[in-house]
Order: C-alpha cells, then sequence, then structure tokens
C-alpha cells in the first residue's frame, strides 16, 4: 500500500490536535492540552488510486516559545496548514507557513483547514481573506468539535497525493 | 568505568544502541521497562529493528544515516516526540545519532519528569496568551456596552419618563391613564436599575473616561505613531506591504494631544491592522501625521488600494450594521469611534480614486508658554 507523510502546522490553538483525534478516532475534547514535540497517527484512505496509508504528524503549533523544527517536514507529500477561525493572527501565520511551504516544497500538496467553523459567532475571518487563499490553495471550513468537512478534507487531500 | 557505564545510561533514562546494519540496532546492556514496552526485540533479543517500531524514527533514519555516512563529531538530536506503547501508555523521547569511533551509535532517552514540568510551563504560557486575547475583545466589549448604557439608554429612559409624565396633565381615559401609570412606573425603574449598575461599575467608567490635558503628561501622537510603526515593520514585511511614516508639522510645534497614550496607541494599531488585512500584496500604506490650524493634529492612514468599498465609506456612521464586516472588527472600529469622540474629536474615512484614508484628528494641547 503507498505510504504518505502528511504534516499539519499552525499556530499554537487552532486544533491541529483536536482535528487529528477527530479524523483519525472520531472523538473530540473541549479541553485546550498544548502540544509540545511532535506525535504521528496513522490512517488508511480511499482514493481513486486505491488506499493511501496517512502518515500525519501533528506538529507542535508555532508561537513566541517555540518555532516550527524545518527537520520534520523533510519527506512530507502533503501539507495542511490550519486557521483558527477565530483569530485572524493566525491567517498571518498561515501565510508565512504557505510561502515557505510553496519555496521549499513545491511539488508537495497544499490544504487550508479553516478551523472551528462551528463558532460561527466568532469568526474572525473576512470572506475575502478566503476568497483570497482560495485562488491559490483548497480551503476547506472545517470543525473538529463537529466532524464538519474533516473527513472529506483529508480524503481531497490523499486524492491529491496520490 | 565501561563496567559502571550501562548502570548509568539506566538511571539516567538512556538506552544506547550500537548500529548492526539499516535500522537493525544491538542493545549494549539491558534496557529500561519502557523500552521493551515500545520496541519489540528482533529474533536475537539483544537487537532490535526500530523503524519498524516507530514511525518517527523511521523517519529520523534517513538524517541519521546521513550524519554517520559523513562522520560527523557532533551530536544530532531528534527533536522530542511522543510514543505510545503496547500498554497504550504514552512516553516522550528524543534520539541522539552520534559516529563514535568509526561506531555509529543511536542513543534514545525517555524524558521524565523535566519533560513534563517544560510541558506545564507550555501550557500555562499558552493559556495565558489566549486568555490575554480574549480579555482584550471583552474589554472593548465592555467599553462599548458602558458607553450605550451611559449615554443612551439612561437618557432615553428618563427623556421617556419626562415625555410620559407630561403626557399624564391631558384629559386621558382612566383606562389609558392607568396604563399611562404603570409605563412610567416601568420607565422610573429601568432608569433606576441603569443608574444602579453604572454607580456600581463607575470606576471603570472613569477609567474608559480618562483623558490627559496636561501637557507634560499628554500622549505625543508622533511618537505613539512611530513606537506602532516599528513594531508592526516585521508584519507589513511578511504580507510584502510597504509601511511607511510622514509628519509635516514643524518641529516647533506642539505634537501632544488630548488622550490616553494606552488608548490612543490601541485606536492607531487597530487602524494600522484593520488596514494591513485587507491591504493586497504589493500595496502601501504611508501614516501621516498633520497640523489643522492651531487647535487640532490630524493622524491619517493613507492607503494606496482602499480597504473599504464606497458603499461602506460612512462606516462609522453604520459600524453596527455594516455587513462587510466580521463582528471583532466591527466591534473594535466602534471602539476607536467612541474612543476619540469622548476626546472631543473627529473619526472617519474617505475614498481618494483607487486609494483611500482612515482619518481622525485630537485636540492639541499646546506648549506651555
Amino acid at each position: 500500500m503507498i505510504q504518505r507523510k502528511v504534516c499539519l502546522v499552525g499556530s499554537f490553538a487552532v486544533g491541529i490536535t483536536s482535528l487529528l483525534q477527530r479524523f483519525v478516532y472520531s472523538r473530540f475534547s473541549d479541553k485546550y492540552l498544548t502540544t509540545v514535540g511532535v506525535k504521528i497517527d496513522r490512517k488508511i484512505v480511499p482514493t481513486s488510486q486505491g488506499s493511501v496509508s496517512l502518515i500525519l504528524w501533528d506538529l507542535a503549533g508555532e508561537d513566541e516559545f517555540q518555532s516550527l523544527q524545518t527537520s520534520f517536514l523533510r519527506g512530507a507529500a502533503g501539507f495542511v496548514v490550519v486557521i483558527d477561525s477565530t483569530r485572524n493572527e493566525t491567517l498571518q501565520q498561515a501565510r508565512s507557513h504557505l510561502d515557505y511551504l510553496e519555496e521549499e516544497y513545491p511539488k508537495a500538496a497544499k490544504v487550508i483547514f479553516a478551523n472551528k467553523a462551528d463558532l460561527e459567532n466568532s469568526w474572525d475571518l473576512e470572506t475575502d481573506e478566503l476568497n483570497r487563499l482560495e485562488k491559490r490553495f483548497t480551503v476547506f471550513r472545517t470543525s473538529a468539535k463537529t466532524g464538519h468537512s474533516v473527513e472529506e478534507a483529508f480524503h481531497v487531500l490523499a486524492d491529491k497525493m496520490s | 568505568m565501561g563496567e559502571v557505564l550501562p548502570e548509568i545510561a539506566r538511571r539516567l533514562n538512556f538506552v544506547i544502541l550500537k548500529r548492526v546494519q539499516g535500522d537493525l540496532f544491538e542493545l549494549l546492556e539491558e534496557p529500561p521497562e519502557w523500552f521493551r514496552l515500545i520496541f519489540a526485540p528482533g529474533e536475537n533479543p539483544n537487537e532490535v529493528r526500530v523503524g519498524s517500531s516507530s514511525l518517527f524514527l523511521d523517519d529520523f533514519m534517513t538524517d541519521a544515516e546521513d550524519h554517520w555516512a559523513n562522520e560527523r563529531p557532533e551530536p544530532l538530536k531528534s527533536g522530542v516526540w511522543h510514543e505510545f506503547d503496547s500498554g497504550d501508555r504514552e512516553h516522550y523521547l528524543e534520539a541522539t545519532a552520534l559516529y563514535v569511533r568509526s561506531t555509529s551509535v543511536l542513543i534514545l532517552e525517555s524524558l521524565g519528569h523535566d519533560y513534563e514540568v517544560r510541558m506545564q510551563l507550555f501550557q500555562k504560557a499558552r493559556n495565558f496568551v489566549l486568555q490575554n486575547q480574549t480579555l482584550d475583545y471583552e474589554l472593548q466589549k465592555n467599553d462599548v456596552l458602558l458607553h450605550f448604557l451611559s449615554t443612551q439608554l439612561g437618557p432615553a429612559l428618563q427623556k421617556i419618563g419626562r415625555s410620559l409624565a407630561e403626557l399624564k396633565q391631558h384629559k386621558l381615559d382612566y383606562d389609558v391613564l392607568s396604563d399611562l401609570n404603570e409605563v412610567v412606573r416601568v420607565a422610573a425603574r429601568q432608569d433606576m436599575l441603569v443608574d444602579t449598575f453604572l454607580r456600581r461599575f463607575s470606576s471603570e467608567i472613569v477609567t474608559m473616561q480618562q483623558v490627559t490635558r496636561d501637557y507634560g503628561s499628554a500622549p505625543d501622537v508622533i511618537e505613539v505613531v512611530r513606537t506602532l510603526v516599528k513594531a508592526e515593520l516585521d508584519a507589513f514585511l511578511n504580507r510584502a506591504v510597504d509601511l511607511s511614516m510622514d509628519s509635516t508639522v514643524p518641529p516647533t510645534e506642539s505634537t501632544k494631544v488630548m488622550s490616553h497614550r494606552a488608548r490612543l496607541d490601541k485606536v492607531v494599531g487597530s487602524l494600522m491592522h484593520f488596514a494591513l488585512r485587507r491591504a493586497p500584496e504589493g500595496s502601501s500604506i504611508n501614516m501621516q501625521i498633520h497640523s489643522h490650524g492651531e487647535d487640532w493634529i490630524h493622524v491619517e492612514i493613507h492607503e494606496s488600494v482602499a480597504s473599504l468599498s464606497l458603499e461602506d465609506e460612512e462606516i462609522f456612521e453604520n459600524l453596527l450594521s455594516a455587513n462587510s464586516l466580521v463582528r471583532k472588527t466591527a466591534l473594535s472600529l466602534y471602539f476607536c469611534k467612541l474612543t476619540i469622540e469622548r476626546w472631543g474629536g473627529e473619526i472617519g474615512y474617505r475614498h481618494m480614486g483607487e486609494s483611500g484614508c482612515w482619518w481622525f484628528r485630537l485636540r492639541r494641547i499646546k506648549k506651555p508658554s
């Protein structure tokens, strides 16, 4: 079976671990437990080219206390850049990540998850801001809490990599 | 010394592995329990294939092999990763690849209590940052609500009460008079509740209404803008938006303004952030400061590409109903409006063809003679 490494990156507290918990184990917790170091999960997904084993790297969120260890990105076939829809500053960080990934990994598949889509009343992303991203990348409005678009988004990524 | 080394490693939670071939390693001593729970032995109990037991190490081996092949003397650290053992317990590990006396060595360390303490510190620090971000929003919201209560709702209720009381002087049917009396009582009660609430939060209202009029301690608007430009330069650079600043105020003139430093920082910062959010790559934003007669200082944020559509030009009049803004942004701009107007100033936005300009003006505090 084909195996593909996928790295999930973003600012801290955007919900990377929650997205993976939802996707791999179908579970969710409201409690925020920060990630320090790397966690790896695996899930097999069907694609148009047959099943793919996704090796999912949950990388610690970036902030002033911890920066992204770029050595962890080596060999990745796909990247998920995660934004917290309720914190606009995470979009700025995501843009930096995307610029870096486009330069260093031009052939890798990249998708964006605008997470916490269930918190509509607290959205801090304007339509125009997402539209601009959508011109360059595939963007999903996901919710690790409700599961909205999570499965679909990973499947689309798997298809892009196969 | 050689005979105590294995025991030292065990006690420090290290496992020292000597490379045999590929990802097959030989154990140099009996490892601690956690190692056996994670890494299953091969046919030879003193050998283990690290790659097949750990996805992380399987990945790290690429860098490690390169390190050993080039016989680099310095250690190569993997970074920390989380590994689950056969009993589903979580371990925090770090690997180090070393090339020592023609031998490729892999050292695995289980980070114990110290790492958990480090994680707790990270957790606390990030919780604080999140709380701070939420607090900022909540403070602005409180400001707006208190302002609304003290300047809109309270006076409106009093006016209603007075109007209704005047109405009672006219000849009215008994039923109508009875209803009117009830409405007057309700209006008076609501007014009293609002008044009680405002007195309870009087210190917050005082803070909200703080303004510095003294030349010595008043904020210098050029210094405020300059500090913010310096602080935001990187953010603008990352977005490929050019940020600059100009002032036409002669050095002999005062640039101190009737305001409050912390809130003035907030106003200018919020307007700059909004302009940046909507600025396309390659555009520019120029902060300008001008005198307007003797009494006023103008601050302008010129955008080479207007951030608002023509329909939204009257944004400060229609903030609460502006659908083009997300809630946080609308609140932030409303806060700017309330703050500037509370200081006796004005705020607005204007289009200049393709470009646009956020502006506000504040009363100048003149130099004492």
